[in-house]
């Protein structure tokens, strides 16, 4: 294994702290009562009005304790997540997610209110599902060396795959930290990266400030179109690495071709199962296709979170490293 | 001697009773006016500053009248404690209502919008504000009639009540 375990921290300090506020009373006391190995695991907390509360663990659900979720506790949550001001999330509600101090990510369904056909709002929410913010520090570390070439003191142009839930996020949070600290063993200094946070998941941006550590020579761009904040970042901000999440779009595309062509090293995220699933996206192959990507990492669930799979280089793909 | 002092004592103690009444139909249109524009404050900070409950009832209490700006940092304060909007919201109400001169129904009106607060999108919030608004206007003109009709009548009842019932008791 290249990557060590994302997952499975000692029951001794409570997990995730900073989430605990933000949920009502009765779903509070329905997780505090499943077993510590389980709590610690947790990705997810899905309550769904009038269904049992569960909870996410390795990709899988598992009901918490027989707790049953009612209007009434929705409406609770709904209130703390919101600081009772639901009319100032707007855009979030528009969107379906928000994002909670701590990184901590809030999906959002219910009944949409249409405008022009397109959605502008949504009401009667009915379903929450919160993805806890994992913040690894160090479980990138290992990654470092091989997308740092030296003879050119740059980082190589890096997507990082994996399926929902393979911990990309995590690996791309702990990857910016350590590009913008510099890593002192590998005698490789810290640079400017930008990053653009579309989902404000990475840095858990909270009223504009990073919630989680990103290093000290990095700028994020919170809740910004990806497209346009990578062109914002290249014209005003001088980065040396620009980061996002999750890119697949021609928009993305044409962005990040731009930024290459500016010798700005890109790291980005994209979901997809394996290298030859990445392939048959269009507008990732496109990207490949154009020499934007040195390296593929493909990370999986198995046996953890953010266990590396494989490194890939080259169009087409070629396996450089094996994670296994 | 000490019968004209009691008398006198007892004009003046009931004439003082009756002002307190006469003042206070002439304060209930006075507080209704100033929540009236402590809620357009508050419609204010929802449309315009997006700002979060808390924040927009501390800002609020900051800028509304006297009479009403203890409301608005009660429940403010009550809502940075922890719970729902509905409960602080009601909380501070029935604590400011202790003091106001409103009347039940006036306090009932103010009472229930808490169980609109920060539930819903910002056109909601705001066709909430304004019904509870148009309802205060209504709520004016009848405490405004009543006050004309009142202030003056408690005024004088008062010294002429305790004027006949000294002259009864001497």
């Amino acid at each position: 294994m290249i990557a060590p375990a994302l997952i499975g921290q000692s029951r001794e300090i409570e997990p995730w702290p900073g989430l605990w506020p933000f949920l009502p009373s009765r779903v509070a006391g329905a997780l505090r009562g499943l077993p510590g190995s389980v709590l610690a695991a947790v990705e997810e907390i899905r309550l769904r009005t009038g269904r049992p509360l569960a909870v996410t663990v390795a990709g899988r659900a598992v009901p918490a304790g027989n707790l049953v979720v009612e209007a009434a506790d929705m409406q609770a949550c709904v209130e703390l997540i919101s600081a009772s001001s639901l009319y100032a999330l707007e855009e979030e509600l528009r969107r379906g997610f928000l994002t909670l101090p701590g990184g901590h990510r809030v999906g959002l369904a219910g009944q949409a209110v249409l405008s022009d056909g397109k959605v502008r709002a949504l009401k009667h929410l009915a379903g929450l599902n919160i993805r806890v913010a994992r913040e690894v520090k160090g479980v990138a570390a290992p990654l470092v060396p091989h997308l740092y070439d030296r003879k050119t003191d740059r980082i190589r142009h890096t997507v990082l795959v994996s399926p929902p839930g393979g911990g990309k996020t995590t690996v791309l949070r702990d990857l910016v930290r350590l590009l913008s600290e510099g890593v002192s063993s590998l005698r490789l200094p810290g640079r400017a990266v930008g990053l653009v946070d579309e989902r404000s998941e990475v840095a858990g941006c909270y009223r504009g400030v990073a919630r989680l550590d990103v290093g000290p020579n990095t700028d994020v761009l919170d809740n910004c179109p990806k497209a346009q904040g990578l062109m914002m970042f290249l014209r005003s901000m001088g980065p040396r690495v620009l980061a996002t999440d999750e890119i697949g779009r021609e928009a993305d595309v044409d962005a990040l071709l731009e930024a290459v062509s500016a010798g700005v090293s890109l790291l980005a995220t994209a979901h997809a199962g394996s290298a030859a699933e990445l392939c048959r996206r269009p507008a990732l192959a496109r990207l490949m296709g154009a020499g934007a990507v040195e390296r593929v990492v493909v990370l999986g669930r198995t046996p953890t979170p953010g266990t590396v799979v494989g490194i890939y280089g080259g169009w087409p793909l070629a396996e450089v490293e094996s994670g296994g | 001697m000490v019968k004209l002092l009691g008398a006198a004592v007892l004009v003046l103690a009931s004439g003082l009773a009756g002002l307190s009444v006469g003042s206070s139909y002439t304060r209930r249109p006075r507080e209704l006016k100033s929540l009236q524009t402590g809620l357009k404050l508050l419609a204010t900070e929802i449309s315009y500053a997006l700002s979060p409950l808390p924040e927009a009832l501390a800002n609020v209490a900051a800028r509304a009248p006297d009479e009403v700006a203890p409301l608005f940092r009660m429940a403010a304060g009550e809502l940075a404690g922890g719970g729902s909007a509905a409960g602080a919201w009601q909380k501070a109400c029935a604590r400011w209502g202790e003091g106001s001169s409103l009347a039940p129904c006036d306090l009932a009106l103010v009472n229930q919008l808490g169980q609109a607060l920060g539930i819903s999108g910002r056109e909601d919030q705001l066709s909430h504000l304004e019904l509870v608004s148009g309802q205060l206007e209504q709520q004016i003109a009848q405490a405004q009639e009543a006050a004309a009709k009142n202030t003056r009548l408690w005024n004088y009842l008062g010294f002429l009540g305790g004027a006949a019932l000294a002259l009864i008791l001497y």
